[in-house]
């Protein structure tokens, strides 16, 4: 496929582009998907068979440090020590009087960060798209959740969702494409709390295969998605939605290609898409149409850096709303030891799950819910090194019989919550810091409110409540987001609404004024949903722009 | 007398590290250097760290040789290892033992306490933080050492498909 024969240019092959590539195929358009970083092969490249597995988390082949940068942190507050994270072996994680900047959790590769996340397939809260109208908070989602559940069964019928028969929360049309997992010995344990609590526990709605399909063989419950799944059992875009783009024989696959700046053209089009290799080749991309899906701290990125004649702010920043109402996933974990042995390194992360707080309105002190899950492996404790370092400690005879007595012991909740835009969560560009092409680094501000941090102290109590209600014992470890900026899931700085003057992209993700320029990532969320992991929203959202863009192709409006 | 290595030692050490930039037969030298002097004492100190109990210990599993093998193209790391096996000789002999490998377990246990414990920019306590750390990683990415955990990994290929049911007495 030449430059001259494309429809479409994706940029980004994360969950957003992934689907997106897949819509718009499938329509009949030709595609070519550039993706910064390389592909990965599951089977060779994700070590989980070699005895050093554990001393690697996810094999990135492009570094993710150091691409953001981050503006100075806000203080810490002693008002928030009890939702300090900490260890009982090495004491606060955080030293400094300010919140840390831990990092930015993604993957630079085809498929994106979604080959090293746990396979949770959401669907968001309904009540969670309508936080202005309900609640007087955040901001409406300019669709509804009726609206997006088509696409959100086409994107659990090509992931291959298992769940629940029945999702109170979440209305379906039809049945999840597969049978539930068995909860893990551990996940019956938290079961058992729950119980004892009145809480709610169902299993999780992941994109890990409980059986056969597609091609694909079934989870064997090694309880290391996050290090990339060597079986291809697990959902992710690079073994789903790009496969079936790609044999449909009009997607291009351009790895290694970094997107540099979109030049805009008449009429308010973006005119082309310019990227560079590691080859130093530089390459000028011509489509009718420009989809943007780099996550939501590179797509405000690239529209602020391609500021031009006719952009003199960034693409889309007319009314100043580029990078605004950034929010993050407030999480926190707790890990305890339980006096049964568990068996906790076996199973998959994150299979069962309470939503009974899930809802914008479950807590009468603030406005955005929360939800509480295993966490295990997510806290990267399914091993005899993080066992040896973290849970046990010391050395000598009294490690080994401690290791010998605790390894597999370990019972891990953890908890992710709601966060409401504010005026101090950002991305902008940073002023002094550029990438190897020149190219200004986007920096994040993140700031927590007083709403975040209720949140986050009604989610650890609770979680400590039904760890000890499970029988947990000793706490060995807490993290969480009061001190420390630490997120996988990022949203907003290109927020999807009606209005112009607060928004960036309209109800289709289409550019309030660039006609041809549409965004596919979570940068587009007015909110974050309570607690839901949000691929499978992201990708609903892409089918359905994906199928707005086919029919308005078919029209020849584009 | 944990002070730096006499003009002789040093002299073959760079000798060593000349060959082995060389990649000429270095090993073997390197080997020498370590089993002459300081290897004894190493192999009591990783058994001290993970003795055998509950499982392997360090000596069962070769960890001495590992840790040696694992960093032969570092010459510093050779040389701190070196210093640090001549530290604790004298920290035995201080005790009244001929060594640290002739000390009783007690002695070791107390040496390396002392270690621990040390300031933090002590050269003890850099040399205990360091072996700590990589005579760790090394030890327990060695599936030798899994036999006393229960722990029948790595995760793949089988994965643990007995998940759903209480650990029995055996490796899952």
């Amino acid at each position: 496929m030449s430059t001259g024969d494309i429809d479409a240019i994706v940029i980004g092959s994360g969950a957003g582009g992934g689907a997106m590539a897949y819509a718009l195929t499938h329509a009949g358009l030709r595609v070519l998907l550039l993706e910064a970083g390389p592909s990965y092969d599951p089977r060779r490249d994700y070590g989980l068979d070699r005895d050093d597995w554990e001393q690697r988390r996810f094999p990135h082949k492009v570094a993710t440090a150091g691409r953001q940068s981050f503006a100075p942190m806000q203080k810490l507050s002693s008002m928030h020590d009890d939702i300090r994270s900490w260890s009982r072996i090495s004491g606060h994680m955080v030293e400094g009087p300010e919140r840390a900047a831990w990092a930015y959790h993604h993957v630079v590769g085809l498929g994106g960060s979604t080959l090293q996340y746990t396979g949770e397939a959401h669907r968001l809260h309904p009540a969670a798209m309508r936080l202005r109208a309900q609640f007087d908070a955040g901001a409406d989602w300019p669709l509804t959740y009726a609206e997006l559940e088509p696409y959100y069964l086409d994107a659990e019928r090509i992931t291959g969702v298992a769940g629940p028969p029945q999702d109170a929360l979440r209305p379906r049309s039809h049945p999840f494409p597969l049978p539930p997992h068995a909860p893990s010995y551990a996940s019956q344990v938290l079961a058992r709390g729950c119980a004892l609590l009145g809480y709610s526990w169902t299993p999780n709605m992941l994109a890990a295969l409980s059986r056969p399909y597609d091609g694909r063989p079934g989870c064997n419950y090694c309880a290391n998605c996050n290090r990339g799944c060597p079986r291809r059992d697990k959902g992710s875009v690079d073994v789903t939605f790009i496969r079936r783009a790609h044999q449909s024989g009009r997607c291009e696959i351009r790895t290694g290609w970094r997107v540099t700046y979109l030049e805009t053209g008449a009429e308010d089009r973006v005119a082309a898409v310019h990227a560079r290799n590691g080859n130093g080749e530089e390459l000028r991309f011509v489509a009718r149409i420009v989809v943007l899906a780099a996550g939501a701290v590179e797509s405000p990125r690239l529209l602020l850096a391609s500021a031009g004649v006719g952009a003199p702010d960034g693409i889309g920043n007319d009314d100043g709303q580029l990078g605004r109402h950034f929010m993050e996933s407030i999480a926190w974990v707790t890990s305890a030891l339980h006096p049964e042995p568990l068996g906790s390194h076996r199973g998959l992360p994150s299979d069962s799950i309470c939503w009974d707080f899930n809802a914008p309105d479950a807590h009468p002190d603030f406005v955005g819910g929360c939800r509480f899950s295993p966490a295990t492996a997510e806290a990267d404790l399914v091993g005899p090194l993080n066992y040896a370092r973290r849970v046990v400690g010391g050395w000598g005879r009294s490690h080994k019989a401690q290791m010998a007595d605790t390894f597999g012991r370990v019972l891990s909740l953890g908890s992710f919550g709601e966060q409401l835009p504010n005026s101090k969560s950002y991305i902008d560009l940073d002023p002094t810091q550029r990438d190897s092409d020149g190219v200004p680094l986007a920096r994040i501000h993140s700031h927590l409110c007083d709403d975040d941090f209720a949140r986050l102290r009604f989610m650890a109590s609770r979680t400590r409540a039904i760890l000890a209600a499970a029988g947990a014992e000793t706490i060995i470890e807490e993290y969480g987001t009061a001190d420390a900026f630490s997120s996988t899931h990022v949203f907003g700085g290109c927020r999807m609404g009606s209005d112009p003057r607060t928004s960036v992209v309209d109800a289709d993700c289409r550019s309030h004024r660039w006609r041809n320029l549409y965004i596919a990532d979570a940068s587009v969320f007015p909110s974050t949903g309570g607690g839901e992991a949000p691929a499978l929203t992201i990708e609903a959202l892409a089918l359905r722009t994906g199928a707005v863009i086919a029919a308005a192709s078919v029209r020849r409006d584009l | 007398m944990d002070g730096s290595l006499n003009s002789k030692r040093r002299a073959l050490l760079k000798a060593t590290a000349l060959l082995s930039s060389l990649r000429i037969c270095p090993e073997p030298l390197a080997r020498m250097l370590m089993a002459e002097f300081h290897e004894p004492t190493l192999a009591a100190f990783l058994d001290t760290l993970l003795p055998a109990g509950h499982g392997p210990g360090a000596s069962d599993v070769g960890l001495g040789r590992a840790l040696l093998a694992a960093t032969r193209d570092h010459d510093g790391y050779r040389e701190f290892l070196i210093r640090g096996m001549r530290w604790l000789d004298s920290a035995a002999r201080n005790r009244g033992a001929e060594n640290f490998a002739a000390a009783s377990l007690g002695e070791r246990e107390a040496i390396v306490r002392s270690c621990e414990r040390a300031a933090p920019d002590a050269f003890e306590h850099r040399l205990f933080v360091q072996l700590h750390h990589d005579a760790f990683t090394l030890f327990y990415t060695d599936p030798r050492s899994w036999q006393g955990l229960r722990y029948g990994g790595p995760p793949q290929p089988a994965g643990f498909p007995d998940y759903a049911k209480p650990p029995s007495g055996k490796t899952e």
